[in-house]
């Protein structure tokens, strides 16, 4: 057992001694996912290339008690791209934000240009059954679940990228003065994306999350200063009772911006997430792609160990086969964790550095974390394994097992653009590119992902290493 | 004398691709002695690297077994590895290791460890005269050195038995002197058995105390030096340099029919490496007795073959021509 770990020992070493292999397996994935998400993480600062993004607002709330729609608000914001004239309350007087006389409003990017969002009703949906575009039952206009069903159908088809679905009685949840020691119950806005353009349903998740945070962050302020006043000034709160209280506060829950990135402080959060979620989305894909050469190139170069005959040199020794194919495998897959673990920490850093504070951007759900890296690195390498395997030498190997790794790529979303998931979801990178990417965003059960990605590879390594054992032993 | 390597009735037969099987080795028996230095000459595809990968246990027989100091390279294949070193004609090393760092991965192959291993390397590396060098990655050697860390790869856990493969091939004569001297001295001091091949018949003249000749995977002469030129007789070698020319095989039938006391005459083409040709002339290579009588008839041939001659030179019997008048081939053939 201990020639297998000094096997594995040495092939790490070997590989992360190598200037060329260093190269690709950490120079290239880093800087080209740095690139790609400084080039599109100015949002904000203009130029970014994302740019109407179609989103389906689906808005089953109700104006609360004290007659401020906050459904409306954030419908209209995603619709409309700013917030609507009308809708701030009766009698509240809040300030609309005035453009930087530098132009730093005019040369930003507005929700309006960003998302491109559109009122889902009744009727969108019956008119996207009549044109035969969704398959999805009649949506009757008292069945919310079946709006909701129709418009995740139109997600699925790819006819928006996601659906903001704003639950009965959000603005009430936010605008319970009655009991202002409460504390503010979840408000469950979803965000429904296609899984296809994780990047896109990503900011606009972002997006959604700062909108409705600067929301509820009104709505503890306001229970913050009810309580006060009751314990300090129960007069004035007695004689306020008989006001509009609704009117009075509206204007904190109000997201008084409609510019990402400059006015208030959770746009400017979204802005950041958007910034994560491209080095997420780029870094997740490019580590998985450049990890398949990893892999591949380990596995590989037990053929290149036979042209040199150190691998003779090995079987020569007493030391069994089992350990020197062992050694091997562990050292391949230790090469591939090692390279992933020291690219999410870099692009930690490079992100972390774009914002100037420490920017945990693949989330902090560290053992799912840990498990995707993992099921990642098994899925890699059981590609690796398979064309060892199936192909004869290593020239053929490397054409072909190079023109595969970029198809994957180019499948999975590695450079840039994104297929539809039907298509995406034939390759390993996708998979991995999502978990990452959902994590990321908190939101994530990634329970499929890693089921996928490890039968994938627990099969491909195992087919692989029975055909490569046979040429082994040859 | 202990027998420490010993082969009985060694063979191995490879499927065809698409026709009949191929019986690369005929079944080898061979025994070598302790503190010997066995050379094994035989022409490419004779079935050399064969036999000594079936020794080796990197190729499993067909038929027969193979023992290093007694125990079965097919049934005690750990036992029998534990008494072996390899040293392979190719430097068997990582580049991107240091030689230290080489040494070490090797050495703990043959299941070496802690303060044992490392005095060994210690040792290893005052051996090759590189402690100095020690840290730096093996790429940045010359051909020399690399040829002295691979060489004290194979005898690091100190073996009773070392297979050497070609182990001077492309470095400088120095260096080469300093290997055959090595070679040497494991046989003298360390009391180790050298299974040596090589293609340079002086190499094999200066090392061995036996020679074995394999030839169609099967060894067609064995024993010491003196006896295996007594079988060629008073047979000379008359080495002609013919410069870029190419001779047919008519042309040397002629000579090998024409001339009386010819036994056998080849060609060794230009360019290809080997001990005498160079890259411009090609050498006419003759075997017969009385050489000095024959080569005016010779010489007669080949003016009348239009062949110009740039040098004759007629040597005694050696290996070499042992070797020729066997095979019919020159050894680099």
């Amino acid at each position: 057992m201990t020639k297998l770990w000094v096997i594995a020992w040495k092939e790490v070493v070997t590989r992360f001694t190598d200037r060329n292999l260093l190269v690709l397996m950490l120079a290239a994935p880093l800087v080209i996912s740095t690139v790609i998400g400084l080039a599109l993480g100015n949002i904000g600062r203009g130029g970014s290339p994302i740019r109407n993004i179609p989103v389906a607002v689906v808005n089953h709330d109700r104006p609360s008690q004290y007659g401020v729609a906050f459904g409306a608000v954030l419908s209209d914001m995603l619709t409309e791209g700013k917030i609507p004239a009308g809708s701030v309350p009766k009698g509240g007087n809040c300030s609309q934000p005035t453009p930087d006389p530098k132009g730093t409003l005019a040369g930003g990017t507005t929700i309006g240009e960003l998302i491109n969002g559109t009122v889902f009703d009744a009727d969108a949906a019956q008119f996207l059954i009549d044109a035969g575009r969704i398959s999805a039952a009649p949506a009757a206009k008292a069945a919310s679940q079946a709006l909701d069903q129709a418009a995740r159908a139109a997600v699925d088809k790819g006819i928006y990228t996601a659906v903001v679905i704003i639950p009965a009685g959000f603005s009430s949840s936010l605008t319970d003065l009655t009991n202002p020691s409460r504390i503010p119950p979840a408000v469950n806005v979803s965000v429904y994306g296609n899984q296809g353009n994780g990047l896109s349903a990503g900011i606009v998740r972002s997006v959604v999350e700062s909108i409705v945070s600067q929301m509820v962050s009104g709505d503890i302020a306001i229970g913050a200063t009810m309580s006060q006043l009751a314990v300090r000034h129960p007069d004035v709160l007695r004689s306020a009772a008989s006001q509009d209280l609704g009117a009075l506060f509206a204007c904190a829950f109000m997201p008084s911006g409609d510019m990402i990135g400059v006015v208030n402080q959770p746009v400017q959060a979204a802005q950041d997430s958007i910034a994560g979620t491209l080095l997420v989305t780029f870094g997740s894909a490019q580590a998985m792609f450049f990890a398949l050469f990893t892999g591949q190139g380990g596995i590989l170069s037990m053929y290149e160990e036979r042209r040199s005959w150190t691998l003779q040199r090995m079987l020569a020794s007493p030391t069994p086969r089992w350990a020197i194919l062992g050694g091997k495998l562990v050292g391949v897959l230790a090469s591939v964790l090692f390279q992933m673990i020291a690219l999410i920490v870099a692009l930690t850093v490079v992100g972390s550095l774009l914002e100037g504070k420490l920017t945990l951007i693949w989330g902090t759900d560290w053992f799912a974390l840990a498990m995707t890296v993992l099921v990642a690195a098994v899925a890699v390498s059981g590609l690796g394994m398979l064309l060892a395997g199936v192909l004869k030498g290593i020239e053929q190997a490397n054409v072909v097992g190079s023109v595969l790794n970029i198809a994957l790529g180019v499948l999975g979303g590695g450079f840039g653009f994104q297929l539809p998931r039907s298509v995406s979801a034939f390759s390993i990178i996708y998979w991995g590119r999502d978990a990452f990417v959902q994590l990321a965003s908190g939101h994530g059960d990634v329970t499929v992902n890693l089921l996928v990605m490890f039968g994938q590879g627990a099969l491909m390594f195992g087919l692989g290493l029975l055909l490569f054992n046979r040429r082994f032993e040859a | 004398m202990d027998v420490m390597v010993e082969t009985r009735d060694l063979a191995k037969i490879y499927p065809g691709d698409h026709g009949p099987e191929i019986e690369a080795v005929k079944g080898i028996n061979l025994k070598i002695d302790r503190g010997e230095i066995f050379s094994l000459l035989g022409p490419n595809g004779a079935g050399k690297t064969t036999t000594i990968s079936m020794i080796s246990g990197l190729v499993e027989p067909t038929r027969g077994d193979a023992f290093i100091g007694g125990h079965s390279i097919t049934t005690e294949p750990l036992q029998a590895k534990r008494l072996l070193g390899v040293v392979p004609q190719e430097i068997a090393l990582y580049p991107n290791l240091n030689a230290r760092q080489n040494l070490e991965f090797f050495g703990r192959m043959y299941g070496l460890g802690g303060q044992d291993l490392a005095h060994r390397v210690d040792d290893a590396l005052e051996f090759i005269e590189l402690t100095d060098r020690q840290t730096e990655r093996l790429s940045t050697y010359s051909g020399g050195m690399k040829r002295r860390v691979n060489i004290a790869a194979g005898l690091l856990h100190d073996p009773q038995v070392v297979y050497m493969d070609e182990p001077t091939v492309g470095i400088d004569p120095q260096s080469r002197r300093r290997i055959l001297d090595t070679v040497k001295l494991l046989r003298d001091q360390r009391g180790m058995t050298v299974l040596y091949t090589t293609h340079l018949m002086e190499e094999a003249q200066e090392l061995s105390d036996r020679v074995g000749i394999i030839d169609h995977g099967e060894i067609i002469a064995l024993g010491e030096q003196g006896e295996l030129i007594q079988r060629v007789g008073e047979e000379d070698r008359l080495v002609f340099k013919v410069g870029d020319l190419t001779l047919d095989e008519r042309f040397l039938d002629k000579i090998r029919t024409a001339v009386e006391g010819v036994s056998a005459a080849v060609f060794d083409p230009p360019g290809e490496g080997g001990e005498e040709a160079t890259n411009s002339s090609g050498l006419l290579i003759v075997t017969a007795r009385r050489g000095r009588k024959a080569l005016p008839a010779i010489l007669h041939i080949v003016e009348q073959a239009g062949v110009s001659i740039q040098s004759v030179e007629v040597r005694e019997p050696d290996l070499e021509a042992v070797f020729l008048k066997l095979t019919g081939r020159a050894l680099r053939d």
